[in-house]
């Protein structure tokens, strides 16, 4: 089930009822509709991949139950061990096993030896990479003594597959999501108005924004070798739209449902196009993934301490992670890569907490330093994604080759009335969403005018946008990671 | 046992006052949703009523003859070959659609005299051609200004979700021809269509993935395709002549 579809529009007035008014005094009750509603939400999809789920949280909860009985650090680390191999071993079979293979293959036929390789027809179950590293958290937490381990497999279960987040983030961290389960809660009409304001607002960044920004990208780069250098940079511009409406789009209606069921999840996107520095871009961006990475890989590896040589290493390897964990693909890896060179000199300059404020806080404009550095970003940024989005590396050189060619300053071809028409819906929503920047989301801040009669018609506007560009419907990109 | 007793009345009345606050909650909401889809049937209806008037079924040259029909006289009759005839015949129309462009048509152009209708076997199953998520996107928009409210009771039972998509759609395609104002554009609804050989091998190769996009609609005998027939013989018996255009479908294409 997606979350812009009408099968979503009618599950979820169903649930929020049955959880308030039949179970709402009574918290097993509540959890366990939490768990068969989650279970519902992700059968839709296909109901066969849901076994991985129940197999994956009955092994992290056995897992973290044996922890709390267990002293023996030897004994502590195996059972560790069996936590993380079940989860990667999952997460690698379903998502790498062909990449290995053929690459496995095309490394010895660079030597002369042809070998024959079966490579498999493996579905990606959706949300894999999500919810198995949101168990994992769980396992590496109690290992560490950092969480008490749960007896309560009610509220470990509805942990695991909470249908808000299960199936493309916020990456919950059981320390923040788990104990909301032992509470009991009851329901708070500014929190469910406001989970309703970051809704539609991602409604219409993934409506409005991502799907009419896919279109255009779609045909740009599918059809690269056709057109000047000027309109595949505007390609790689729509996608660097296309993929923070869909992606931060999803977090926002994600992290507003939980919240109509009074539930808090970490903010997953800051602004992150305003950002002055790459290390302020990824301090905004995915916030849930790459906290999970600083704190379970790159702090563990050293972080930032050591010899310089260390700190390249710990850096590389973080943004390499980070790049294959998207996709088992070539063109990720190098994004990462490119990222992590982009960090690099930020780092060993000691410049990457320079920017730690939000830009132009309480100010109406940024300065003419500060827009400079927004757009010098930006545009790394803009590079950086077009090897995300191209097919394979070959495609995204002769991306970058066509972009620089003689015709990047003719005027793009591609631009009819519906192109100048997403321009100007694009406008309209970097105007939004830098006036609400310093908000926890960009309504939550710019909702709060007095009159109730401008706030609804401000809604209104909302939803008609979305109504007049519903027709479009493309799944979220973040589904396929 | 006091404290037992106050605090279950305190739970009491936490609980009442939190479905008391719930109630209010879900009634704003259901006041906005209203508010919202009052305003949305209103543009449709504005827009459609504005569409009604903009959209010209004028043909040109007056012709004395026209052809409707799907595919195949679409491209069989070469109006410009044959003196006072046009052909408004357009690939996928089902007799659903062709009875709001019949119609509109006989009254806008008075020198009509004949009108062929084209008759093939697959006229019989239609029903994808009418609702199939293919085709509603591809037929509604350009006729639901003319369609009555039984005319989309139809498409909406048999298929809610993509009539309920087709809606922005269908209202994002009018509004932007009544801005443009696009009031002359007949060659939309059907004109002769002249076929490349090598594009028809093409397709005959391709016949697989053809027969697939057929497969989302139960396609057995189209009681509404054959009702709007007979609603079409009626119209014209009216002003006009009609003539059957029989036609053998072929063995390959559905």
């Amino acid at each position: 089930m997606i979350f812009n579809s009408l099968d979503f529009a009618i599950f979820l007035p169903i649930i929020f009822i049955i959880y308030w008014f039949v179970a709402n005094k009574n918290l097993k009750l509540q959890n366990l509709i939490i768990v068969i509603a989650s279970y519902i939400f992700y059968a839709w999809w296909d109901w066969r991949f849901l076994s991985l789920i129940l197999f994956s949280s009955l092994i992290d909860y056995l897992v973290g139950l044996s922890l709390s009985k267990q002293d023996d650090e030897t004994k502590r680390k195996q059972l560790l061990w069996i936590s993380i191999l079940v989860n990667l071993g999952f997460l690698g079979f379903f998502k790498y096993f062909n990449f290995f293979i053929d690459n496995f293959t095309s490394a010895f036929s660079l030597f002369g030896t042809e070998i024959s390789s079966n490579s498999l027809n493996i579905i990606l179950p959706v949300g894999i990479s999500f919810y198995t590293f949101q168990t994992l958290s769980y396992s590496i937490d109690v290992y560490k003594r950092k969480l008490e381990p749960t007896k309560d497999i009610i509220a470990f279960f509805a942990f695991v597959s909470f249908f808000p987040q299960l199936v493309a983030g916020p990456i919950e961290r059981a320390t923040n999501l788990l104990p909301q389960f032992y509470k009991k809660r009851h329901f708070d009409y500014a929190k469910a108005i406001d989970g309703m304001r970051q809704i539609l607002w991602g409604l219409f960044k993934k409506i409005v924004i991502a799907d009419n920004c896919a279109e255009y990208a779609n045909q740009i780069f599918n059809n690269s070798s056709d057109y000047s250098g000027s309109t595949l940079a505007l390609g790689a511009i729509f996608f660097t739209f296309q993929i923070y409406g869909d992606f931060s789009g999803y977090s926002d209606i994600a992290i507003g449902t939980s919240r109509l069921f009074g539930f808090n999840l970490k903010q997953n996107f800051a602004t992150p196009y305003f950002s002055r520095d790459i290390a302020e871009f990824w301090r905004r961006w995915h916030m849930s993934l790459s906290t999970w990475f600083r704190d379970y890989v790159y702090i563990p590896l050293g972080g930032s301490r050591g010899s310089l040589l260390n700190k390249i290493r710990n850096v590389f390897i973080i943004f390499l992670v980070s790049g294959f964990w998207h996709g088992a693909n070539w063109t990720y890896i190098v994004w990462g890569a490119l990222n992590a060179l982009y960090f690099l000199p930020i780092l060993l300059t000691k410049k990457n907490r320079n920017h730690l404020d939000i830009v132009a806080k309480d100010k109406r404009f940024p300065s003419l330093k500060d827009f400079w550095l927004m757009s010098f970003t930006f545009g790394l940024t803009v590079f950086a994604w077009i090897f995300f989005r191209a097919e394979s590396l070959q495609h995204a050189i002769d991306y970058i080759k066509g972009i620089f060619s003689g015709s990047l300053f003719k005027i793009p071809q591609s631009l009819t009335n519906d192109t100048m028409l997403t321009l100007l819906l694009i406008c309209f929503f970097i105007v939004i969403e830098w006036l609400g920047r310093e908000g926890q989301h960009t309504l939550s801040q710019l909702c709060r005018i007095e009159k109730r009669y401008y706030r609804w018609c401000f809604y209104l506007i909302i939803c008609l946008l979305i109504f007049m560009h519903q027709g479009k419907q493309q799944e979220f990109i973040y589904f396929q990671f | 046992m006091p404290i037992d007793f106050y605090a279950s009345r305190k739970t009491t009345r936490i609980y009442i006052f939190s479905i008391l606050v719930m109630s209010i909650f879900i009634k704003r909401i259901l006041l906005f949703t209203f508010l919202l889809l009052g305003i949305i049937v209103l543009t449709l209806i504005g827009v459609s009523s504005l569409d009604r008037k903009f959209t010209s079924f004028k043909l040109q040259n007056n012709p004395k003859h026209i052809v409707l029909g799907h595919s195949q006289p679409e491209c069989a009759f070469n109006d410009h070959l044959i003196p006072s005839l046009k052909n408004l015949s357009q690939s996928g129309d089902s007799y659903f659609y062709i009875y709001f462009k019949t119609k509109e048509v006989i009254i806008q152009n008075p020198a009509l005299e004949v009108v062929f209708i084209e008759f093939t076997d697959n006229q019989l199953n239609m029903n994808e051609n009418i609702w199939g998520n293919k085709y509603i996107p591809y037929k509604y928009p350009k006729y639901s200004s003319f369609m009555s409210m039984t005319d989309k009771l139809v498409l909406f039972k048999n298929n809610p979700s993509a009539f309920i998509n087709v809606q922005s759609l269908s209202l994002k395609m009018k509004l932007t021809r009544i801005i443009k104002n696009e009031v002359y554009f007949s060659n939309d609804f059907g004109d002769y269509f002249y076929l490349e050989r090598d594009k028809t091998d093409s397709l005959v190769d391709n016949i697989s993935s053809l027969e697939d996009e057929f497969s989302t609609v139960e396609n057995g005998v189209s009681e509404v395709n054959l009702s709007y027939l007979d609603a079409i013989i009626k119209l014209c018996k009216e002003t006009v002549k009609s003539y059957f255009d029989k036609k053998s479908a072929s063995q390959k294409i559905p």
